[in-house]
């Protein structure tokens, strides 16, 4: 049943993809980026990882989308002009030559839920044997993200701050009559 | 620009929608060890609690949100809290980012557990922080106290 629901849902998703290429208002662009994330973070939910679903919820379908609204008070929709169709074509060689790419890598990799993947295998049992006795934290995600690799989200925290203090001196503006 | 968007409903539904928004922030960081949640999560949360009474209201209105310098300031502080607990344990005797040195109680495990609340809370706020500042950034109106 699960499987089923997944499929209709990569089903969705390849659309939604289409639409965010082939839509020309920037209203409903901004929307259906927001779809693809919903759609995107409900698979996620459906696959066993309600912790990325659910960053990818607050994040990809929200806040994102939150953001690019705020762009969009400050573009003119009319200054926007179509891509010349050589340029358009030159972006879409490298998009296609990537998913190509991506499409032939899939073969590669492990079955969805095979137990004897190397995901699964390998150092995986061994932090769900430990977690709770180390830590205490039943969430074995939480206990090897802010636990065992604590470091990394330390560097991911400064990464947020970087990219806050970069927007900041990207678009700031004071009182410039022009934007 | 951020300008007020004059409904009745909007006007209506802030305050309660603030204030669930903030509970559930609250919730998924103090919850995180149980359930999917965290730090990050709450932050963005947190940040959208924040973000919605300056879409509604406008920057001229009377809500006591974040002001862009404070949204800089309490991104910063996270990020000094999460590498402060680094340094505790890290001049406790430990090594870096290792809770079980840090001082509280007995228990070993426990203080670990105890150690990933407080550097979530770091995150937490970092990372509202962030959000707030970008949304500012990106809207425009920085430094201009007041707005429209």
């Amino acid at each position: 049943m699960i499987l089923y629901v997944i499929k209709v849902l990569v089903v969705l998703l390849a659309v939604t993809a289409l639409a965010v290429v082939r839509v020309r208002d920037l209203f409903a662009l901004v929307l259906l980026l927001s779809v693809f994330s919903g759609l995107f973070g409900t698979l996620l939910a459906l696959m066993g990882a309600p912790d990325v679903a659910f960053t990818e919820g607050v994040v990809g379908s929200s806040v994102s989308t939150i953001f690019f609204m705020a762009l969009l008070w400050r573009i003119d929709p009319l200054a926007l002009t179509r891509a010349s169709v050589p340029r358009r074509l030159v972006s879409w060689i490298p998009a296609v030559a990537i998913g190509a790419l991506l499409l032939y890598g899939v073969d590669a990799l492990p079955v969805f839920g095979e137990p004897t993947a190397p995901p699964t295998t390998y150092l995986s049992p061994e932090y769900i044997d430990r977690a709770y006795g180390d830590t205490r934290t039943p969430n074995v995600v939480t206990a090897i993200l802010a636990d065992y690799r604590s470091f990394d989200t330390l560097i991911e925290a400064t990464v947020v701050l970087t990219a806050a203090l970069a927007c900041l001196l990207v678009l700031q503006r004071k009182h410039d009559p022009t934007v | 620009m951020i300008q007020p968007f004059d409904s009745l409903m909007l006007r209506t539904l802030l305050g309660p929608s603030v204030a669930a928004l903030q509970l559930f922030a609250l919730y998924v960081l103090m919850h995180g060890h149980y359930s999917p949640g965290g730090g990050f999560p709450a932050g963005i949360l947190l940040a959208a609690s924040m973000i919605l009474p300056l879409l509604v209201k406008g920057r001229g209105a009377a809500w006591r949100t974040l002001s862009p310098r404070g949204a800089v300031t309490l991104t910063a502080a996270g990020v000094l809290l999460y590498a402060l607990v680094g340094v505790a344990s890290l001049l406790l005797g430990g090594t870096m980012l290792d809770y079980s040195w840090l001082p509280f109680g007995d228990d070993v495990a426990n203080r670990r557990s105890l150690g990933i609340l407080l550097i979530e809370v770091g995150v937490t706020i970092g990372v509202a922080g962030a959000m707030v500042s970008i949304f500012y950034s990106l809207a425009g109106d920085i430094g201009q106290e007041g707005g429209d």
